[in-house]
């Protein structure tokens, strides 16, 4: 009489057991996704006070105080309102009292282009500003100079900012339309209501 | 003459529970490659503000993260409800920033610490004064390289 006898069949109902445990590990301890973020840079520590003169017309101000209200070039303005104010008063093409002055420039793949001589932000808030509206402004002010890029890109190399090659980007964004936000050292007033 | 068969027990056959654990594990190695590991706890109060013009960071291993918030529910007996820094595990002073620069910095190649960005990941309650702070500290200590980290979205 041979010996028929079936290997019992092993119970694998405790595997997923055991790789469930392992999932809710694994869903605990890691964080999903990637970090979203402005990038700025931040201006070198000097001693002496780097005051150069800069002819008022060049400067778009944007004041935002205590209670979180935004002042641009005197005016009281909404954060909405900000992206089309500096994009009018950054667009080369825009000349006049109220718009930064302008000089020719020889510009590698531009060929002779009308730019900005200088044109700078200075952004200045209380030390009472909240930085959700900080945030907004400078998520404007970005927005703003990203559009100019992108449409004068349209015009030069009929395609978008993001698509040119990096020394295309490099002619827009180093001489055209570069980021100047100065941030001024922020003032008291709001007192130190933390 | 016909057999009546009786006992015919018609049961239902077991549903196999086999590959189970293969469909669970498919989802560990999904959750294992598109995650990374959380490397401290967050002990401040963090809802980051919404921004449009954002760019992804990169390369999570060149960030050292700054963390400003009021303490969450479980540490404000102990700490209160100001604005706090967090840096690593530990609730941190202004001063504190140079030292942790320092830290994170050795931690890297002397290639890699140029590229070191600082990710500030900040409640949008703050008040910028501490922002503030923060900013001249990291540029006392010559990390210029900051990030204002946000959710990507409308700011409004």
């Amino acid at each position: 009489m041979a010996n028929l006898k079936k290997t019992p069949g092993i119970n694998g109902s405790s595997m997923a057991d055991i790789s469930f445990i392992l999932l809710i590990f694994f869903l605990m301890v890691t964080t999903m996704g990637t970090d979203f973020g402005l990038i700025r840079q931040l201006p070198p520590m000097t001693d002496q006070k780097n005051e150069d003169e800069i002819n008022k017309r060049n400067v778009f101000v944007v004041s935002v105080n205590a209670n979180d209200n935004l002042l641009v070039k005197d005016q009281y303005t909404q954060v909405t309102e900000l992206r089309e104010m500096a994009k009018d008063f950054f667009n080369v093409n825009n000349t006049g009292d109220g718009y930064p002055e302008k000089i020719q420039k020889e510009v590698p793949l531009l060929g002779t282009v009308t730019v900005n001589k200088t044109a700078v932000v200075s952004l200045q808030n209380d030390r009472a500003t909240s930085y959700k509206i900080y945030i907004q402004v400078q998520n404007e002010l970005a927005g703003a100079i990203h559009e100019l890029r992108n449409e004068y890109s349209l015009q030069k190399f009929g395609k978008e900012f993001d698509e040119c090659t990096q020394e295309e980007q490099d002619a827009i964004s180093k001489n055209v339309y570069p980021m100047a936000i100065s941030e001024a050292e922020p003032k008291d007033v709001g007192g130190k209501k933390k | 003459m016909a057999k009546f068969k009786k006992d015919v027990v018609t049961e239902t056959p077991e549903i196999s529970t086999t590959s189970l654990p293969d469909i669970i594990f498919m989802l560990i190695f999904f959750f294992m490659v598109t995650t990374s590991m959380r490397e401290s706890t967050i002990m401040v109060e963090q809802r980051l503000p919404h921004a449009s013009e954002v760019k992804k960071l990169d390369n999570k291993s060149l960030i050292s993260y700054v963390n400003m918030g009021a303490p969450l529910k479980a540490y404000q007996n102990l700490f209160g409800t100001n604005t706090r820094i967090q840096l690593n595990d530990k609730f941190a002073g202004v001063d504190d920033i140079q030292d942790f620069i320092a830290s994170e910095r050795a931690q890297r190649s002397e290639n890699d610490q140029k590229l070191m960005t600082t990710a500030l990941r900040v409640d949008e309650k703050v008040k910028m004064g501490l922002v503030t702070d923060v900013k001249q500290a990291l540029r006392r200590v010559g990390a210029l390289k900051i990030s204002y980290l946000t959710v990507k979205g409308n700011p409004f």
